[in-house]
């Protein structure tokens, strides 16, 4: 999204016949800073959100629009009364009865496909991202009730569907300009509705992943899948299924949800060594530019990437990277070298996240030499320190396999001295903090690193909300981002880390509070 | 644009279009709508809505367009707007041999998921492009006449034959309306109980053109 648009600028000047690089410089600067947003992005969507949101039959986001309706229903019952009374009015009008699929369903796909990066301002993307960082996907329902509660007291006004669509249309207009509703009381109202988990969130998920049962992509059995779906729709209806169709089902789920788990693995850490699938042709001139969708860099583009930029894949297959020729290394050291000052530049650049960037877009370059040196010429001159990282150049030259590795730990380490001054640098801290083979963060649930045990249970794509506590990590987190108040954060604190914590001297006024007695519901 | 806030609006119409990824569904909507055209690809996400009202043989249209994802992982999401839809413009791309072979799966689609009445047109995209032109008119044609359905061939890039397609889909769904409403209530015609149909609609906004989403 945000990185192609840089991306594509960037292939109309790289194409042009004058290699300037002090353009080339700017320019890959831009490009980094974009696809540092996008890199969030498939971190979040690799991590926070449910696992099949993006599967081929999008069934947890099926299920999540539905999860999101009943918290309408609760939350908000005279608007979704209002909604569904249009709802049925307009299937009413069709003639032979029709189904009108339920209004919001338009702007919740959307809004949970993208978490929010197409309807409101980047500014507020950001934030809202940080609190999925800190608790988990339920936040993107959260936003969606809060935005709903914004928009009800002119959406309860219109009396028929096509209206709704029509006042929608200005509506989103107006949202993503950020006049409807401002950051701060986005967040205050995420945080004020209700406490984290959302009430019976587990409990509610769970009903639909029983009640919808996994689209198939056959035409036949399309109409089934569908009347279930309506079924799942009427929320007091909980049709209580023989539980012996369950068990069937599971092993053949299992094993699918298993074969499944090895792909994204495979394809998640592609994915982290490669994160923009439009990195290489903005580089190289003469490849064409591909059609990509930014937010499913999925089966196809890495198929097409394989071909046409077959370095960029052995990246990630360990093994065949001892092959790589001397030469190439070389290249990468220089680029290396490149990549280096420009981040030196900008601090506020998430390091580790370009390091795989320019390690991918070192291996995908196929320029002279003399062009190489020429860069490294020009970059000497403009940087001032970059010897940090040259005894790592050595290491990679010699064995690229302990690339990755390498390369976090360093960046992880030099992150952590970086001050946070933006809002999107917590997560940038997070992704670093992934870096990390063993650590045990409690922020991330990484779904795949997780071992899989299989169980009577149908496998849910939802992880399991954290119960109990905030840990400190994330409570002294959420501080810092004037998420949560200090004395949330301290509470959860050891002694010791409490007093680390006073004593590095962060007066945050916590601009929201955790109010675990707010009882909405 | 061609319509004024509280006018009379004789029909509102359900338009879906649908076909395979990148042959230009979202284009020619923003070309309809808008009257501009985007040259990068930005890939929809579920469905989009464009409305605008029309003016076909002295009758006030309101169009309300619809614009699907060509993934095939929304097939089912978006599958669930075929049914109030009363049309359904089957898009593939001129240069494509690929899109046009799939044609004949969206129609089994179509027609599975809507209603008799529907309307199916089908609609050859990116005709400027002949160069690379990999489906020939007379091929495209003889696909439409054995699928009983009417052919257009368009360019959103250039603006060619856009704009006919639409009014002739209206024209037919103004018929097949007509049609339907003789044949389902002979006494009925100026009946409120079809006001989905006939219902004159104030619009609340002078927007009559309008993006929902920004993708």
């Amino acid at each position: 999204m945000l990185g192609g648009t840089k991306s594509r600028a960037t292939v109309k000047v790289s194409t042009s016949s004058q290699p300037l690089f002090s353009t080339l410089q700017i320019r890959t600067r831009q490009m980094l800073e974009a696809v540092i947003d996008f890199s969030i992005m498939v971190y979040l969507v690799d991590h926070m959100l449910p696992k099949e949101y993006f599967a081929h039959n999008l069934r947890a986001l099926t299920v999540d629009m539905a999860v999101f309706r009943t918290y309408l229903a609760m939350k908000l019952p005279k608007l979704s009364a209002h909604l569904t009374k249009l709802q049925q009015e307009s299937c009413d009008d069709c003639n032979g009865g029709n189904v009108e699929p339920p209004l919001t369903n338009v702007f919740t796909m959307q809004w949970f496909l993208t978490m929010f990066a197409t309807c409101l301002p980047m500014a507020t993307v950001l934030k809202i991202w940080d609190c999925v960082m800190l608790d988990g996907s339920e936040i993107l329902i959260r936003t969606a009730l809060a935005l709903w509660t914004k928009l009800a007291k002119k959406i309860i006004r219109v009396k028929s569907a096509d209206e709704f669509y029509m006042t929608m249309g200005s509506l989103t207009q107006q949202l993503m300009k950020g006049e409807i509703v401002t950051t701060d009381e986005l967040i205050r109202s995420i945080y004020n509705m209700a406490p984290i988990p959302l009430p019976k969130l587990t409990d509610i998920r769970e009903k639909f992943m029983y009640d919808i049962t996994p689209f198939s992509a056959d035409v036949n059995s399309h109409k089934s899948a569908h009347s279930e779906e309506e079924s799942a729709d009427d929320m007091h209806d909980v049709t209580k299924k023989d539980l012996t169709t369950h068990h069937t089902m599971d092993v053949a789920m299992l094993r699918r949800q298993y074969a499944k788990l090895t792909r994204r693995q495979r394809k998640a850490s592609l994915l982290m060594m490669a994160p923009v699938a439009s990195a290489p042709p903005t580089i190289v001139p003469n490849y064409p530019s591909p059609v990509v969708n930014h937010l499913f860099v999925g089966k196809e583009m890495s198929e097409k990437k394989q071909v046409s930029t077959p370095r960029s894949r052995s990246i990630s297959v360990g093994s065949q990277m001892e092959s790589v020729a001397p030469a190439l290394s070389d290249q990468l050291a220089s680029r290396l070298d490149f990549y280096d000052s420009s981040q030196q530049d900008s601090r506020q650049m998430h390091r580790s996240k370009a390091k795989k960037q320019k390690s991918e877009a070192a291996s995908s370059i196929t320029e002279p030499e003399v062009v190489n040196q020429e860069v490294k010429k020009v970059v000497r001159q403009t940087s001032d320190t970059s010897d940090e990282f040259d005894g790592d150049h050595a290491t990679l030259a010699a064995h690229v396999t302990t690339m990755r590795r390498e390369i976090r730990r360093q960046h992880s380490t030099a992150s952590d001295s970086s001050s946070i001054s933006t809002d999107s640098v917590f997560t940038h801290s997070i992704l670093n903090q992934n870096g990390h083979q063993g650590s045990s963060n409690s922020l991330s649930q990484r779904p795949y690193s997780k071992e899989f045990i299989p169980s009577m249970k149908p496998f849910s794509p939802f992880p399991k909300p954290a119960t109990g506590i905030l840990s400190a990590k994330k409570a002294k987190i959420g501080v810092e981002l004037g998420l949560y108040k200090p004395e949330s954060a301290l509470a959860y604190m050891s002694p010791a880390e409490r007093k680390q914590f006073l004593r590095e001297g962060k007066h945050f006024t916590g601009r929201m509070a955790m109010s675990p007695t707010s009882s909405l519901w | 644009m061609e319509s004024s806030s509280n006018e009379h609006i004789d029909y509102v119409f359900k338009v879906v279009l649908i076909g395979d990824c990148g042959v230009g569904k979202s284009s020619l909507l923003l070309r309809y709508s808008d009257d501009f055209f985007q040259e990068s690809y930005l890939c929809t996400i579920g469905v989009d809505l464009r409305i605008r009202t029309i003016s076909v043989d002295d009758k006030r249209v309101k169009l309300q367009m619809w614009d699907t994802a060509g993934q095939e992982r929304f097939k089912t999401l978006c599958g669930h707007y075929y049914r109030g839809a009363e049309a359904i413009i089957i898009v593939f791309d001129v240069t494509s041999e690929n899109s046009f072979s799939n044609v004949l799966r969206w129609y089994e689609e179509a027609r599975q998921l809507s209603r008799q009445d529907t309307v199916l047109v089908l609609l050859g995209n990116k005709s400027d492009m002949a160069d690379s032109r990999a489906v020939s008119t007379e091929r495209a044609q003889s696909l439409a006449a054995s699928l009983n359905i009417a052919y257009f061939e368009s360019s959103a890039k250039l603006c060619d034959n856009v704009k006919e397609t639409f009014t002739a889909t209206t024209r037919k769904m103004m018929e097949a309306y007509q049609k339907h409403h003789r044949a389902h209530l002979p006494d009925d015609l100026t009946n409120s109980k079809s006001l989905h149909m006939s219902q004159p609609i104030k619009s609340s906004t002078s927007l009559n053109c309008f993006d929902c989403s920004i993708m």
